[in-house]
């Protein structure tokens, strides 16, 4: 470095340092957040927020229709059959039981193909013949795919599933490089990145980031019914909700502000997908 | 940038289930006036500017703290944005490449406060051996695990007043004492294998 550059880089320093801080408790930042309004408007009406917001909540709930309240019981009254087995939050786990649900030839295993097909990008009337799931495809050189979904000569779908364990280095971008070049006479090739909440992948390259949250709001009409894969859909959504998005409480328990609310966010089919 | 946690962040993280729904929520409240909108508007932005200085330098101290360690190898490997931090509330870091990784969330968890969150998670055919190494280490810390057999400590959220250094110190330290005999047992459950 020349010492002109030193100078330079020194004078810049001193001008960065002779700011005035930016400090939570200081003025300057007083006044960025403009902190006395949020303990005008916020703090001190506190109580007061909750309560109306509460009393909003539980009229929404009141007014919930038949067939949400059907879905409601779902959520408050089904046991997870995950944690007992130390598996609540196993990727794994729910990998598989994506595949399962998505490989059922029963009228369930039908309805949730289609609202699937809607939530990653593709047009849910897509003829489904010769629909095939695997999962923990491996993948050569380029890893091991969570679940693995072909229509063939109609769609390839890729799906990676992260709930807790960081994206490995590039792991997106090796999928979506695989995708690319094995999709074939398939005119849809989508790559699909499950998370909670529809989280980005570190690469960012997947073309759909659906969250937990999505398919549990999607599928929880088709968990009602007394059909046997319904009934274990029933105990997977309720679950994921628990356990996976923290979502609601435990079944029976009195359910806080929070989870009421989540509740309700569930019962409310959000949009497909984020991406 | 943030370098003290006034009284709006900590009465928010001190209210964690309520200030999930009323400062975090995504969806605009209804029953609130503009003056209350406008203020959850400004007490979020200042929340989420606090939380992104306490996963930031509580990453920074962790990784000044396991410096030498097997630890520290891979912690600049796949560095998470800080637009992530802010969204997710967290930050991860990678410990043994494939094996075991290090988070810090601040969220509730169901609980009525917040807590600061520090989980370290390992794949699942080193869960044992972990498990044996965190009860042999006998850690002066409240360890408790999920149901996937990860291990967490919850630390208190930051109190009015606290600096955010003092933050990271605190939480880089804890985060340290639970990383090295689990980083230490995965490596040796690996060579095992």
């Amino acid at each position: 470095m020349t010492p002109e550059q030193r100078a330079f880089l020194d004078g810049l320093v001193a001008r960065i340092r002779s700011l005035p801080s930016v400090d939570a408790t200081g003025s300057t930042a007083e006044r960025a957040y403009d902190l006395d309004t949020v303990r005008t408007h916020l703090i001190a009406p506190w109580r007061s927020i909750v309560d109306r917001l509460t009393d909003s909540v539980d009229a929404q709930l009141a007014a919930l229709s038949s067939d949400e309240h059907a879905r409601l019981r779902v959520l408050q009254e089904s046991p997870s059959l995950l944690a007992p087995l130390g598996l609540a939050r196993d990727e794994v786990t729910h990998s598989r039981l994506l595949a399962w649900f998505l490989a059922q030839k029963d009228d369930v295993g039908e309805t949730c193909r289609r609202s699937w097909l809607g939530l990653v990008g593709l047009d849910a009337t897509l003829p489904t013949d010769g629909w095939r799931v695997s999962r923990e495809r491996d993948l050569g050189g380029h890893g091991r795919l969570d679940v693995h979904v072909e229509i063939p000569g109609a769609a390839l779908v890729y799906v990676e599933v992260k709930i807790d364990a960081p994206e490995r280095k590039n792991q997106l971008a090796d999928y979506r490089a695989h995708l690319q070049a094995h999709r074939g006479d398939h005119p849809h090739a989508k790559l699909v990145f499950l998370t909670p909440r529809g989280h980005e992948g570190t690469s960012g390259v997947a073309d759909v980031r659906l969250g937990f949250d999505t398919v549990v709001a999607r599928w929880l009409p088709h968990a009602v019914g007394s059909h046997p894969t319904a009934v274990y859909l029933r105990a997977w959504l309720s679950a994921l909700a628990r356990d996976v998005l923290r979502q609601t409480g435990a079944p029976g328990a009195d359910w806080s502000l929070n989870h009421r609310n989540g509740a309700l966010r569930l019962l409310r089919p959000p949009g497909d997908a984020h991406g | 940038m943030v370098e003290r946690v006034s009284d709006i962040a900590a009465f928010v993280f001190a209210h964690g289930d309520e200030a999930e729904e009323i400062v975090f929520g995504e969806e605009d409240i209804g029953v609130l006036s503009a003056e209350e909108n406008d203020a959850i508007d400004r007490a979020h932005a200042h929340t989420l500017d606090t939380i992104e200085a306490i996963l930031v330098a509580t990453r920074d101290a962790f990784a000044e703290k396991v410096k030498g360690h097997a630890c520290a190898k891979n912690l600049k490997r796949g560095r998470t944005r800080r637009s992530t931090m802010r969204k997710n509330r967290s930050v991860g870091m990678p410990l043994v490449l494939g094996d075991a990784s290090a988070s810090i969330t601040m969220a509730t968890w169901g609980r009525a406060t917040m807590g600061i969150h520090i989980g370290m998670w390992t794949h699942a055919r080193h869960v044992q051996a972990v498990e044996r190494a965190v009860k042999n280490a006998h850690l002066d810390l409240q360890v408790w695990q999920n149901d996937a057999g990860n291990h967490f400590v919850t630390a208190p959220v930051p109190v009015a007043g606290e600096s955010i250094d003092d933050v990271a110190e605190r939480v880089g330290s804890i985060m340290a004492q639970l990383a090295r005999p689990i980083v230490d047992a995965v490596l040796a459950n690996k060579k095992e294998k």
